[in-house]
């Protein structure tokens, strides 16, 4: 009975988790396992947290601006370990105009202000396989 | 820290042997296919059990109330730990949603120190609604641990209250995180919990009545001290580090007490019989999900009708499980 595990990680030096509990509880409400590391996390830390958790997905939150050098970071150093397969998405106060080049650099989707929890636990069912 | 990951080497006896060596994503891997009860598990734990040497881990036990600073003691033991030059992996337990099987493993927010670090290892468990303080999996996951070459395992249940024990069948050294301000010594009499502390963490030391507690414990374990031994009583701050060394030799002398009464033996004993209970569980677990799930509709649908009694319906699924294990395979 496999379920699905993700890590919900603020990586930078901003102090706003209200998003990342929120979206931390929708996937709890939706009967997912998820690690929470809390604030201030470097991309090397969450990606060895990443592994040793096994997870299936990763959420990154980032309010700070810093996104598109912590976001792509992570997605590099988890590329490195061999671990490809770990699904990347983030959330956060992210312009419209970097969501391409996040998405580039293998990030999956961004969910910005506004967006429903329901749309956040859809978009991992969806793109989740455990078996 | 080597952390391979290619699909095809994913059988039980490569993921034994990368175990074996040391390499913690393999480790990772195995820990998921166990918890999920996956058949592979079940034949990783038994290569390891035929090629790795399974007796030399102490399991040391974090038991207490939410909030009790059970995770900061943790994390503050394995910085000591490291001190010494000792490795040490952690299983953090929370609990799983009994309405959505969903579950915040917030533990491994309270030890952020120690990434980068190849001697520690950890990993958050959801009691995947077990109850009893761990998860059906725990005793498993520990020996898959020290199969990766840790000698110390630290496995923190989840929040306790007066009658979760498990964890007595599976720890070396049982500690007991207490705080002040919990309740009078009356508590400290009850059954239950309250037995089955080796060794007791006065934590919050620097609170009010810390010091008060601290003697009521001493004065409770006066009373009653079955094998000769009389659990110390620690007063730490997992916060500062004050007493956490302390508490390190403690555990420690516990341990060389077990040794030295031949009372390991009678731990390990219950160790296996702990991840008995646990394998046994799984094969039910595995079992019950294997029930066709139109037969399964069937009966749920005569239940809620009334046709069927809920002890005539387990009767039911029970025969099926029986008739499946004879037919398959």
């Amino acid at each position: 009975m496999a379920t699905i595990r993700v890590l919900i990680a603020k990586p930078g030096l901003d102090g706003h988790d209200r998003g990342a509990k929120v979206i931390a509880r929708a996937l709890r409400d939706a009967g997912m396992e998820v690690i929470y590391t809390g604030l201030r996390q470097t991309p090397e830390q969450i990606v060895e947290a990443a592994l040793q958790e096994d997870v299936n997905a990763l959420g990154l939150s980032c309010l700070s601006g810093a996104h598109n050098h912590l976001f792509p970071r992570v997605v590099e150093l988890l590329r490195e370990q061999g671990a490809a397969d770990i699904l990347v998405f983030g959330g956060g106060v992210i312009p419209q105009e970097d969501i391409p080049d996040l998405k580039a650099a293998g990030v999956v989707e961004i969910f910005t202000p506004g967006t429903s929890t329901v749309d956040v636990v859809e978009f991992l069912n969806k793109h989740v396989n455990v078996k | 820290m080597s952390m391979s990951n290619n699909k095809e080497q994913q059988t039980p006896e490569s993921l034994a042997e990368r175990i074996i060596g040391g390499d913690r994503r393999a480790l990772a891997r195995a820990i998921t296919l166990l918890e999920n009860g996956a058949p592979q598990a079940n034949r990783i734990v038994s290569l390891l059990h035929q090629n790795a040497d399974l007796n030399k881990a102490r399991f040391i036990g974090i038991t207490g109330p939410p909030g009790a600073g059970k995770s900061t003691l943790s994390n503050a033991l394995v910085t000591c730990l490291r001190k010494r030059g000792e490795k040490a992996a952690l299983i953090l337990v929370d609990p799983a949603s009994p309405l959505t099987g969903g579950a915040i493993l917030g533990d491994r927010l309270r030890l952020p120190g120690h990434s980068g670090d190849d001697g520690v290892f950890i990993r958050s468990m959801s009691n995947r609604g077990h109850l009893g303080g761990l998860s059906p999996t725990t005793a498993g996951v520990a020996t898959l641990m020290q199969a990766a070459g840790f000698k110390r395992v630290i496995i923190e249940t989840v929040g306790t209250g007066q009658a979760e024990t498990e964890i007595a069948g599976l720890a070396d050294t049982v500690v007991l995180v207490l705080v002040p301000g919990l309740g009078d010594d009356i508590q400290l009499m009850k059954a239950g919990i309250m037995e089955i502390a080796d060794v007791f963490a006065v934590n919050k030391s620097d609170r009010d009545g810390a010091a008060l507690l601290a003697s009521e414990l001493k004065m409770s374990q006066t009373v009653s001290s079955s094998d000769g031994f009389t659990p110390e009583v620690i007063l730490t701050s997992a916060l500062s580090g004050d007493g956490v060394d302390s508490l390190l030799d403690a555990i420690d002398r516990h341990y060389a007490h077990l040794e030295q009464s031949g009372l390991i033996k009678v731990t390990r004993k219950k160790r296996i019989q702990t991840q008995l209970n646990g394998a046994l569980q799984g094969l039910f677990r595995n079992a019950l999900a294997g029930i066709a799930s139109e037969d399964l509709s069937q009966v749920n649908c005569q239940l809620e009708q009334c046709i069927l009694d809920p002890y005539s319906a387990a009767e039911t699924l029970w025969n099926l499980i029986i008739a499946n294990g004879k037919g398959g395979k």
